[in-house]
């Protein structure tokens, strides 16, 4: 459930919420990374729940000596009202038979907290892409009844194709079309709650292999900023002023031994 | 994926597992019914000893007043407790917790501590009631003892280079007091029961602090368990820790050593004693030329005590004159 920071809760009524969904590469979690870093949102409140594998550590996203030593949690909720942006940062997965208790807590408050908007922010495996999605833009999106009530066709107007659905049986031609997306964690079942309970929800996500996923994270955040205008451009070349968080560093291990040069 | 020889394999994923895509929806009432099973097998269960459950329903909310929650998890970690803090003083178990997963080896009817198994026990101390155990929140201070691989540390430097084993802290917001050794950097994270502890306590504002201790010996260590020496001079712990330099080794800080072992044997005057010469010098008069040493010895003991006999009662229980 949430608690705030301090004793005030924040109302988010009419804020757009952006989400990660913990899948293949993490990319949908670096994104968020990248969006509270640049836009240094204040964390102001923790979604405590045995669901997620607990986690704890200094502030990701210190700037300064005094801010370091400030304590964050696995899953937090960063809010900028005078943009009316909330963002909700997952920082571990999800226990595995608590998969469903989660989506109902995620689902339940973001009903009660009554937000314009949800987007989620995912991956899926990139191996498993059919060939009409090996070329062009690995981004492809989803979005429920209400999304597009709300935006109409916003998403596709800035070249983003929706996700294509699957055969249920590969290979017979006359199955049913059903969604499939490899490797996104909580994201498909996410999007039928959802679908099922009128929330308007986007999926953002982009098809990508593990590794080094930062790139990824970027082109993600950048097409979200082309959509919702978080961050300035600058340039014609549209290169945007993220800040990358401290805790980006070492992503692959500690120094190496000098020994071997 | 395929590989170099035809064949296709799953890949795996370091963020997702396939298997979490299969869940649930296609059960029939017989997996649930083995799904509740194994939960109620897998519950965790709290056992308080007689006195406690006793102190539990007697206070007014059911809860016990705490001021400080130590915790110790691992090997080095408990060995520390048990060396330093339950040794000195007076400790008595005050409850524990049983629980069973598939990696037990015994079932949970067995209640003895398996050597290996994991166990947790409650203590509590006679002098002071700090229990290792408490529910009460307000004015509630947790400590908490851990250790961890230092593989699992991630530094600019090679890990090689460093002196091992270390100690690095994390607290809470309302943590106010110093830290006796330094913050843990980013990007390192601590999981497991330090951190669902530590998380607890941020969300719900009690003052916390972590102590994880960065080692290459998994097993008990005595180079380990002396590197959580530095965390005695947080104020949970000192408390705890009445003869603390006797528990130091002599050859350590030798002359600190001995300079604190004579103070601490020294006494302010021997008022005491005097006094008590005088009595006896009182009691053993001239004209006394039938006291015995046993009498002696007796009557010092009367005299010592701070025992006053109820004057006026004895007196109004004696009748003057009776009439006969």
């Amino acid at each position: 459930m949430f608690v705030p920071v301090g004793n005030a809760s924040p109302t988010f009524k009419d804020s757009i919420l952006i989400m990660p969904a913990v899948s293949v590469g993490n990319v949908g979690q670096l994104a968020v990374d990248l969006l509270i870093s640049s836009l240094n949102m204040p964390c102001v409140g923790y979604i405590h729940t045995d669901c997620l594998i607990p986690m704890v550590g200094n502030d990701p996203y210190a700037t300064s000596e005094e801010s370091s030593s400030e304590l964050c949690t696995n899953a937090e909720v960063y809010f900028l009202p005078e943009k009316k942006l909330a963002v909700l940062q997952i920082r571990s997965p999800t226990v595995k038979s608590k998969t469903r208790q989660f989506r109902h807590l995620i689902l339940s408050w973001i009903k009660s907290n009554r937000f314009s908007q949800s987007i989620l922010l995912s991956s899926s495996h990139a191996y498993q892409c059919d060939d009409r999605q090996l070329s062009g833009s690995p981004l492809r999106y989803l979005q429920t009844l209400e999304m597009k009530n709300i935006i109409g066709d916003k998403l596709q107007k800035l070249d983003l194709n929706e996700l294509e659905t699957t055969p249920a049986f590969p290979g017979i031609r006359e199955t049913e079309q059903q969604l499939w997306i490899p490797g996104g964690g909580i994201t498909k079942r996410f999007f039928t709650e959802c679908s099922s309970e009128h929330i308007p929800l986007a999926v953002l996500l982009i098809f990508c292999s593990e590794g080094d996923n930062i790139p990824e994270a970027f082109t993600l955040m950048n097409f979200l900023n082309q959509w919702l205008h978080l961050v300035e451009t600058t340039g014609e070349v549209e290169s945007h002023n993220w800040k990358i968080p401290c805790s980006w560093k070492l992503l692959f291990g500690s120094g190496i031994p000098p020994a071997i040069f | 994926m395929a590989t170099f020889f035809g064949e296709t394999v799953t890949l795996s994923s370091r963020a997702v597992d396939e298997e979490d895509e299969e869940e649930g929806e296609d059960e029939n009432e017989e997996d649930r019914e083995i799904k509740r099973e194994l939960e109620k097998k897998r519950e965790v269960h709290l056992q308080w000893n007689a006195d406690f459950s006793r102190q539990f329903e007697t206070s007014s909310d059911k809860t016990l007043q705490i001021s400080e929650l130590i915790i110790a998890v691992g090997y080095n970690a408990s060995g520390f407790l048990s060396a330093f803090a339950l040794s000195s003083g007076n400790w008595e178990t005050a409850g524990n917790i049983s629980l069973w997963n598939e990696k037990s080896r015994f079932s949970r009817e067995t209640s003895l501590e398996h050597p290996g198994e994991p166990s947790c026990i409650f203590y509590r101390k006679d002098e002071n009631p700090e229990v290792l155990g408490s529910i009460e929140k307000r004015s509630l201070k947790v400590t908490i003892l851990s250790d961890c691989p230092v593989a699992n540390y991630r530094s600019p430097e090679y890990i090689s280079a460093i002196p091992v084993p270390f100690l690095k802290a994390l607290k809470t917001r309302t943590y106010n007091e110093n830290l006796c050794c330094s913050s843990l950097e980013q990007p390192n994270v601590v999981s497991g029961i330090p951190a669902a502890v530590l998380s607890y306590c941020q969300v719900h504002q009690i003052p916390a602090v972590l102590y994880q201790c960065y080692t290459d010996v998994v097993k008990l260590d005595s180079v380990t368990v002396e590197t959580y020496k530095s965390t005695l001079s947080c104020s949970s712990l000192r408390k705890l820790i009445k003869h603390f330099w006797s528990l130091v080794e002599p050859d350590d800080y030798k002359n600190l050593h001995q300079a604190a072992l004579k103070m601490s044997a020294l006494f302010g005057s021997t008022y005491l004693c005097d006094s008590a010469i005088s009595d006896m010098n009182v009691m053993k008069s001239k004209f006394r030329t039938r006291l015995t040493d046993e009498h002696l010895n007796d009557s010092i003991r009367v005299n010592l005590s701070g025992y006053t006999p109820p004057y006026t009662s004895l007196v109004d229980s004696m009748q003057c004159q009776s009439s006969d």
